[in-house]
């Protein structure tokens, strides 16, 4: 087992670089999650650290060892491929024994760690079959079998659930968190779907364009967001973001729409060198309630445009004057199109972004 | 070529001129399409039957041009014949052929055209081509051109060594060793013909065999292998072979190849036919023009030389639509004029003894005069209707033998073997 | 087929209406097959219990049953050809697949500049097979020859490379290897580009060589595409004739000639059509025994795809 260190990882195709200049460490045994939307560099990054991709500038180093200018056979991990890359033409014993066969490990040892690996995946009565004879499902585990038979310092996953169908998705998270509980190797693991992030990550790194959002802990980067692109990728449905200006001495924000908030006294003084200034304002559903009750939430009369029940909630769209906003209810607020509400807004939980830059400009404490 | 160019033209003119007055408007007009070869010279018959349609305005003739070697062209024509296609009125052939397209009934025979005429009209040709040409008492086809082997040699490197030209083959070895060992030029050879697996090959084998007073069958047909006369080939060119006279890939030597390589300087001697005389002398690539010397083969003493007679026959197809106007065109290229005309554009040799005499052909083609015994005593290969198979049983032997694959005894056996039943086959 | 009872129910107008138009759109191709592939193949067949001469019209074409496949067992020319023909096959075919996949790995490689190869890779595809002949015929020229320039600009003697049964054998097996290894590497190349990169990338991560990626991946999920690259270049291997026809005539003596030039002199120049095609029906039940071979081969192995 063995940490990583990316210092200040460049990559370029020709003249157009894709990575800006990336640091992450990973710490030994951790779970870290990379991030992000489509084209936003997460998977080339993962394959520089496997050693897919060249390095343009910087460096990355696997345990004490920089692994720049090492072939992928020589840094001691192992990966899992979005489409499994499994051999077709292998039964899943020789897929799962490939790695070992190649590294010359005698033939007992190939077999005593295939069946040990098969078992904790619960494939052992798969290992004579092909893999056309197999589910996706069953294809994903032989895929991290492969990987994990071998035992290396560390596992990289490129985006191993997404040719998955929403139930299987769901086991097979759970499946890998386990995993890693039992086997606890250090993991990079990319993925598109922030939920996979959320559950799995021990750390999440956030990317966009090519360069790192926010590196942090999955609470980090969902309740003290660094830019209001973190603050939108992280949660569902996403955050709401209204135009906004802070009042004199930071003591209101007063929406485009014309609502004016009044902010707790508590956030008063961190407000105050904003006073005057354009923001936007920055609330998620889930702060968001049916009615103002409780401490530091303002109300404020709204009408609702869209209802979407989800059985355990209902989203409401609500509409303040021109401003828009989504809200999780109970589903016994039961709110019909057009209905008056009196919409709560949690003023110890909003976040204000700087319009221009999308960063964030308060940064609300930790609770 | 210039001086060539203007007779050929008047004589062209004055052929035309002379039959202007006849040239009227004519009915419907017939077209006829005759088949030659590409060493045939196809653009001289071309001049030829321009001459022809001027004089017949109701007549067009269209020149189709086949394949480069006998084989080549005889390959296509056994398709277009065997289906019995009637696009081709009149087919220019090789002279082994009149007996295989007697047999297979591919050619139209002439005597009923010919009328009262005939025997008058054949005597005229030279004995060989009258014989080669009338098959089981037929006339088959009428003779183009003549031809036969010659010998070809370097003059100029002969006088430069104070060698007089060979008339035998010993004679011929000497002076070719001589020669290369004085001129000590290693691409050059000493003596060239054809060793490849084609019909020319037939000839080298026959030519020694016939010179030693051999033939392949006797008067009663039967096969004549086991005489001494039927070794003497391969004793004579092992023997060149021995002595580095012919060169080490003799047997993949083709009858134009040895054209080529002597054209470009390459070699002393070379056996080929007659007609290349026109192509050491008028090519723009000849590295020998003005230094070759022609006279006929040697023997294996002075006077039993004997040589290959070649030369192309005019047949009508048995399929043609227009067979009278066929006959029209064959008397006219069979011609005495059309002979005269083909000495002085493409010294293809008269098939009539008089045109070798006629000083407008003489004055092209000087050596003519002495050509004119060797063609009247030149000898026919085999006259079979099964000529295709007798030849690649020769030709494949001989080259085998020439390649170092087979001994004399071997091809001899085999020859013999695949040869008997084939001449019971009359 | 089934012995299942069929439920015959009428047809409705628009099926019979589809029914018809299924037949007239298939009409003009199976006329063409008629045309084309079975009239001349029956009528091949018919030949051969026939003697046919050309050269012998007065004989008719007589029926003489089993006589010219009799002759041809007993003809040793026929099995020295038949002999020649399986030399080429043994030589030529794996020869030219193991060429045409040194091509098709390069031609799979990502060149900036790509129309070397593809020139490369298209030229002796696209180039007739007699011409192929004819330009090889010129390499191994004994005087003018690429080939013995070559070997006399090292020193060496120059070879008789046409006129010695060895070497023309060897001349004939590289102008073959050269003309067909271009359509292996077409086929194989096609093939190479349906194997997923990912493969690679998990060889490579699993620790497998260059040479072990190729041989535990690249070949193995090659093998359909080899299959059928060796079932065509079989077949035309068992009818070769063009190359070494224009480069040796089949000579020296007989010592090259394959069973299909065999064939053509008999038919084309000797103009024995009976004997001819019972040699072509000869040619074609080994064709056609080659070919089940490998169709039953690659039925019990099917391709398995990667998915």
């Amino acid at each position: 087992m063995a940490g990583i260190a990316i210092q200040r990882v460049v990559k370029a195709y020709g003249s157009t670089p894709v990575i800006h200049g990336i640091d992450i460490a990973v710490a030994e045994g951790e779970f870290a999650v990379l991030v992000g939307p489509s084209g936003c560099g997460k998977s080339t990054l993962l394959r520089m650290i496997a050693g897919l991709e060249s390095i343009t500038d910087g460096t990355i180093a696997i345990g004490d060892r920089v692994v720049n200018d090492l072939p992928p056979r020589d840094r001691d991990i192992a990966m899992v491929f979005q489409d499994y890359a499994l051999y077709p033409h292998k039964t899943v014993f020789e897929n799962m024994a490939f790695g070992l066969r190649m590294r010359k490990s005698p033939e007992d040892v190939v077999k005593r760690k295939v069946d040990a690996a098969a078992e904790i995946l619960k494939i052992g009565h798969l290992l004579q079959r092909r893999p056309s004879q197999l589910s996706g499902g069953q294809r994903q585990r032989v895929a991290m079998g492969r990987a994990i038979v071998r035992d290396p310092k560390v596992f990289l996953f490129d985006e191993p659930l997404s040719n998955l169908d929403a139930q299987l998705r769901g086991e097979m998270r759970v499946e890998i968190k386990r995993l890693h509980q039992q086997i606890k190797t250090t993991i990079v693991y990319v993925t598109h779907d922030q939920v996979e992030a959320m559950t799995l990550a021990d750390r999440i790194a956030v990317m966009k364009g090519g360069y790192l959002e926010q590196l942090g802990t999955p609470d980090d980067v969902y309740s003290r967001p660094a830019s209001r692109f973190v603050a939108g990728f992280i949660g569902s449905p996403t955050m709401n973001f209204v135009d906004a200006t802070i009042g004199a001495a930071g003591g209101t924000i007063r929406l485009k729409s014309g609502v004016t908030l009044a902010v707790p006294t508590g956030r008063h003084a961190e407000l105050a060198q904003l006073a005057g200034r354009s923001v936007v304002f920055g609330i998620r559903p889930e702060h968001l309630s049916f009615g103002a009750r409780g401490p530091d939430v303002v109300g404020v009369a709204t009408k609702a445009s869209m209802v979407e029940p989800l059985g355990s909630d209902t989203l409401v769209t609500l509409s303040l004057d021109g401003a828009e906003m989504t809200a999780r209810f109970p589903p016994e607020a039961g709110v019909r199109v057009g209905d008056t509400v009196e919409l709560g807004i949690s003023m110890s939980r909003f976040h204000l972004f700087d319009p221009e830059s999308g960063h964030a400009l308060a940064v609300r404490p930790k609770l | 070529m210039n001086r060539r160019f203007f007779t050929a033209a008047s004589l062209a003119l004055a052929l035309a001129a002379g039959f202007a007055g006849e040239a009227e408007a004519q009915a419907p007009t017939t077209t006829l399409r005759i088949f030659t070869g590409g060493q045939q010279r196809p653009d001289v018959m071309r001049q030829i039957l321009d001459v022809y349609m001027q004089r017949n305005p109701g007549v067009r003739v269209d020149v189709e041009v086949g394949g480069a070697t006998s084989e080549q062209q005889q390959q296509y024509l056994n398709t277009v014949l065997a289906s019995r296609d009637p696009t081709l009125d009149v087919v220019l052939i090789d002279v082994i052929r009149p007996a295989q397209y007697a047999a297979a009934q591919w050619a139209e025979p002439l005597d009923a055209f010919l009328g009262a005429e005939r025997d008058a009209v054949m005597a005229r040709y030279l004995p060989a081509y009258r014989e080669a040409n009338i098959v089981n008492g037929r006339v088959i086809a009428l003779p183009y051109f003549a031809d036969a082997q010659f010998l070809f040699f370097r003059r100029d490197l002969l006088e430069k060594h104070g060698i007089q030209p060979p008339r035998t083959w010993d004679q011929l070895r000497e002076a070719a060793k001589t020669v290369m060992q004085r001129e000590n030029n290693p691409n050059l050879a000493g003596f060239l013909t054809a060793g490849a697996p084609i019909e020319g090959t037939v000839c080298t084998y026959m030519v020694p065999m016939w010179g030693a007073g051999g033939n392949l069958t006797n008067a009663q047909g039967q096969l004549q292998l086991n005489t001494p006369a039927a070794r003497r080939p391969f004793d004579l060119w092992a023997q060149m072979r021995a002595e580095n006279v012919t060169p080490p890939n003799i047997a993949e030597i083709v009858t134009d190849r040895a054209r080529q390589n002597f054209q470009a300087g390459n070699a002393v001697f070379n056996m080929n036919w007659a007609f290349n005389w026109q192509r050491f002398q008028g090519d723009a690539d000849s590295q020998v023009r003005d230094r070759v010397g022609v006279i006929p083969l040697p023997g294996f003493t002075p006077d039993s030389a004997a040589t290959c007679i070649g030369g192309w026959q005019l047949a009508i197809t048995a399929f043609s639509r227009n067979k009278q106007a066929a006959y029209n065109l064959i008397r006219f290229l069979s011609s005495p004029e059309v002979s005269k005309m083909q000495a002085i554009l493409a010294s293809h040799m008269p098939v009539f003894a008089e045109v070798y005499t006629d000083p407008d052909v003489l004055r092209a083609n000087p050596w003519f005069a002495q050509a004119l015994p060797v063609v009247q005593t030149a000898r026919s290969r085999p006259v079979t209707p099964a000529y295709p198979q007798v030849s690649e049983i020769i030709r494949t032997n001989m080259n085998a033998f020439l390649a170092g694959t087979r001994t004399a005894d071997q091809a001899l056996q085999d020859m013999t073997t695949r040869l008997t039943p084939l001449m019971a086959i009359r | 087929m089934s012995a299942t009872p069929v439920v015959r129910h009428r047809l409705t107008k628009l099926e019979r209406a589809e029914q018809r138009l299924g037949w007239a759109l298939l009409a003009p191709a199976f006329l063409l097959l008629v045309g084309v592939v079975l009239y001349p193949v029956v009528e091949l067949i018919n030949q051969s219990f026939r003697f046919n001469q050309l050269t012998m019209p007065w004989m008719g074409t007589p029926f003489i049953g089993f006589d010219n496949y009799t002759k041809a067992l007993g003809d040793p020319r026929f099995w020295h050809a038949t002999l020649n023909t399986l030399i080429f096959i043994i030589v030529t075919v794996p020869g030219a697949v193991i060429v045409g996949l040194g091509l098709a790995l390069l031609a799979n490689k990502p060149f900036t500049v790509k129309w070397p190869v593809r020139l490369g890779l298209l030229l002796p595809w696209a180039l007739p097979l007699v011409f192929a002949g004819l330009i090889f015929r010129w390499f191994f020229e004994y005087n003018v020859g690429l080939v013995n320039a070559v070997i006399k600009m090292f020193g060496g003697q120059p070879l008789t490379w046409l006129s010695d049964p060895t070497l023309a054998m060897i001349g004939i097996f590289v102008a073959i290897i050269w003309k067909t290894s271009s359509f292996v590497a077409l086929v194989l190349l096609a093939g190479l580009q349906t194997i997923p990169k990912s493969l690679y990338e998990a060889a490579e991560v699993d620790g497998a060589s260059s040479w072990q990626q190729f041989w535990e991946i690249t070949l193995p999920m090659l093998r359909p595409a080899i299959v059928v690259a060796l079932i065509f270049r079989t077949i035309t291997a068992i009818q070769t004739f063009d190359i070494p026809y224009a480069m040796t005539n089949g000579g020296p003596g007989d010592a090259t000639e394959t069973l299909a030039m065999y064939i053509h002199k008999n038919t084309i120049d000797f103009l024995d059509i009976g004997y001819g095609s019972a040699l072509a029906v000869l040619m074609f039940v080994v064709s056609a025994l080659v070919t089940a071979v490998y169709l039953r081969h690659t039925q019990r192995n099917p391709a398995r795809v990667a998915t």
